[in-house]
């Protein structure tokens, strides 16, 4: 009934399993967590949107019409004859012609006002126009006595996303503001973790006193909000993007630092450690080949979940005008000079303040999945 | 001089400081043995009677708190860890877990290849060279170099253990409960293995196991460890036959006997009671708590080491005359 197989000692120990290094077995789990793709896409699109807009709007970030200021990506107009356009009027009564493809045309220049019958008189083209905007409602009057009061809201065409308090166009702003958000959220990720890994993997591998005085001075620093840190470093230091690198990575490596620690210590005591030890390995090679590599998982959560961070800081920071100085944009400093607007074009702030969310959104559901891909015995 | 010591320990002594208090983890108190060239010496015990810790004070991942330890007449338990570096190629140990002995962000290549790294033996090819045929030795081949220590199982991991502590050719090797954590099954293979290397490579072993059916196998003289201290040594048949310490003859009395009528004929003398604290000592003799032969002496006076005739030393009253 039972025969023995003729199998030799080779066939015996061959491992059938997909061969799978432990970075494709991480991916394999990241990649079956529809959160994390999405906020990885999410990320992903967003460094694209930063790099390439600039490249394909017409506009530069600094570069003002003073025409075109606060115009809506929507723009409220009163609708001329078929294949005439439209006509604009913004706050001050200032008429632009609005192409009928909705590409913005000529800003009429005004030849009379009558504050009393609220009449204002323009030049178009060769001839004139009037506009009445007594009684809540404007109505353009051509010379031949045609009017027009329709109001329609007409695409914006020249400025997708419509223009700040100084007439410079959105989109181009807000790729440029994602640019530095994110530079500056890289940048100060990057320096974070290498002081952290270094200071945490240090006070880790030589414990003891070593280890007593490196954590105590880790709490003296953070037993004050790191926020007011950052805040007093960049009164102290000139404001602009390297200062604000400079303050974020001097202050929150703190955590990763802790981190690193954390996980030193636990590996610390495992065999494989005591094995290098008996080997003859250095230390060096103890804490570089052993103990850094088996922390990256959560060396690699705790830096994508800095990330937003220190987007939030750095618009914070720019915010309170402490940040990025204009006439450059950040996400902040767009958020700043919107607040001013806040009622009558809420699309101003509303569209920083959106992006913040989104890549805040992005990278802790990246981070999230990061963290169930890295350590699978977390999951329930 | 044939029967030189490669690995003579005296008056070993490791005590762990308890976090916040004055007390002390009596892990290893006093433990003197030495093991001639070629030789083996099965170390067992219940499970905390600190074994590991002796091993790992032998081979000085642990401080010693006193005593020596001799490797070919050099004493190397006062070296600092630079000057202890060309020691280690000499005396190499294979770990109780397979699993956690071995690092899962390596492949096997470079688990296998650390140590010629670290001794600057080898690199390149001449260390894959090498690496191929170690693991060839061991019962796995080169197609398993490239993988990660996590895609094998127990039994193949050990292996990978046995050749990253072989590598380097070392003279004596400790074995620590090398195959406690591994399927019956596979560790008839793996002790077999071992042998077949002591006498191919003419390597010392200080193996260790927790029970002494496995240690009989392997060892020509066996130790017994109680709570930190060495209570009796013999040759390995004559821990069978003739077991002096009361501690020994209860551990002998927990071995299943194949036979009925050796089994009719044991005398039962299982061991009570729990295993003290290591950190308050019981006075006198340590088993005294739980010995079925107790007298008043031993609640007062820590018994010696004696030679009991025919290099059968015991720490015990009873034979204290
Ligand atoms: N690093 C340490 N710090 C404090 N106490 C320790 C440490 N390592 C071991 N001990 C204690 O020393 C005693 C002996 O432990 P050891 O690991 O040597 O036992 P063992 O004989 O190897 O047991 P097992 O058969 O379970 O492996 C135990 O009581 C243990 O709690
Ligand atoms: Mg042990």
């Amino acid at each position: 009934m039972w025969e023995k197989l003729d199998i030799r000692q080779e066939e015996r120990e061959k491992i059938v399993s997909k061969r799978r290094s432990f970075l494709s077995d991480v991916w394999f789990r990241f990649s079956h967590k529809p959160t994390a793709i999405a906020g990885l896409m999410v990320i992903v699109l967003m460094i694209l949107f930063a790099i390439l807009t600039p490249s394909f709007t017409s506009h530069t970030f600094s570069s003002q019409v003073l025409d075109h200021v606060s115009m809506a990506p929507w723009l409220k107009s009163i609708a001329l004859d078929e294949g005439e356009g439209y006509i604009y009027v913004n706050q001050n009564l200032k008429l632009i012609h609005v192409n009928a493809d909705g590409t913005l045309g000529q800003t009429l220049t005004r030849l009379d006002e009558d504050d009393i019958n609220k009449v204002n008189t323009y030049a178009f083209d060769e001839e004139t126009l009037q506009l009445k905007y007594g009684g809540g409602s404007q109505t353009v009057v051509f010379e031949d006595g045609r009017e027009f009061s329709d109001v329609v809201k007409v695409k914006n065409k020249t400025y997708l996303l419509g223009t700040d308090t100084l007439g410079r166009d959105i989109l181009t702003r807000l790729a440029h503001g994602t640019r530095i958000s994110l530079l500056v959220a890289f940048l100060a990720t990057a320096v974070n973790m290498i002081i952290g890994i270094l200071y945490g993997g240090i006070a880790g591998y030589k414990g003891g006193n070593v280890d007593g005085v490196m954590m105590r001075i880790v709490d003296i620093i953070s037993a004050i909000p790191l926020t007011l840190y950052v805040i007093l470093i960049m009164v102290i230091v000139e404001n602009g993007m390297t200062s604000i690198i400079i303050a974020l990575s001097s202050v929150y490596w703190v955590n990763m630092a802790r981190v690193v620690r954390g996980q030193i210590l636990s590996l610390k005591e495992q065999e494989f450690i005591s094995a290098a030890l008996t080997i003859g390995s250095s230390p060096k090679t103890i804490l570089m080949r052993h103990l850094i590599p088996n922390s990256m998982g959560p060396i690699l959560v705790t830096a994508t979940m800095l990330i937003p961070q220190a987007i939030f800081m750095e618009a914070f920071l720019s915010y309170l005008g402490l940040g990025v100085q204009p006439p450059m944009a950040s996400l902040g400093t767009m958020c700043n000079d919107a607040t001013e607007m806040l009622r009558s074009a809420p699309y101003q702030l509303f569209l920083p303040a959106a992006m913040i969310c989104l890549i805040m959104f992005a990278f802790n559901f990246v981070g999230d999945g990061l963290r169930d891909a890295l350590d699978p015995q977390l999951r329930k | 001089m044939e029967n030189k010591p490669v690995l003579k320990v005296e008056n070993l002594t490791k005590h762990f400081s308890v976090k916040g208090g004055r007390k002390v983890v009596h892990a290893l108190d006093d433990v003197s043995f030495e093991i001639p060239k070629g030789k083996t010496l099965g170390l067992v015990g219940e499970s905390g009677c600190g074994k590991s810790t002796c091993a790992k004070t032998i081979i000085r991942i642990h401080e010693p708190t006193s005593g020596k330890v001799y490797i070919n007449d050099t004493d190397i338990s006062t070296m600092r860890q630079k000057e202890l570096k060309p020691y280690r190629k000499h005396i190499q140990m294979i770990f109780q877990d397979p699993y956690s002995s071995l690092n899962s962000r390596m492949t096997v290549h470079d688990i296998i290849a650390e140590p010629l790294q670290a001794h600057n033996i080898a690199s390149g090819k001449t260390a894959t060279e090498m690496v191929h045929d170690i693991l060839f030795r061991v019962g796995l081949n080169r197609d398993h170099a490239d993988r990660y220590a996590h895609e094998f199982s127990g039994g193949q991991r050990q292996r990978i253990g046995i050749a990253r502590a072989l590598i380097l050719k070392p003279d004596i090797v400790i074995c620590d409960e090398p195959i406690s954590a591994l399927d019956v099954s596979i560790q008839a293979q793996v002790v077999n293995m071992l042998k077949d290397f002591q006498t191919e490579m003419g390597l010392t072993y200080l193996f260790i196991a927790h029970d002494l059916s496995m240690v009989r196998y392997v060892s020509d003289v066996v130790g017994v460890m109680y709570l930190g201290r060495l209570i009796e040594t013999c040759d390995a048949a004559e821990i069978y036959t003739s077991p002096l310490h009361p501690y020994t003859q209860g551990l002998l009395s927990s071995i299943p006997i194949p036979s009925p009528k050796a089994a009719r004929e044991k005398i039962s003398v299982g061991i009570q009671g729990d295993i003290p604290s290591p950190i308050d000592l019981p006075p006198g003799c340590r088993f005294s708590t739980r010995c079925p032969k107790s007298m008043p002496i031993c609640k007062e006076q820590e018994p010696a080491m004696l030679d009991a005739g025919g290099s059968h030393c015991v720490a015990c009253h009873l034979y204290n005359k």
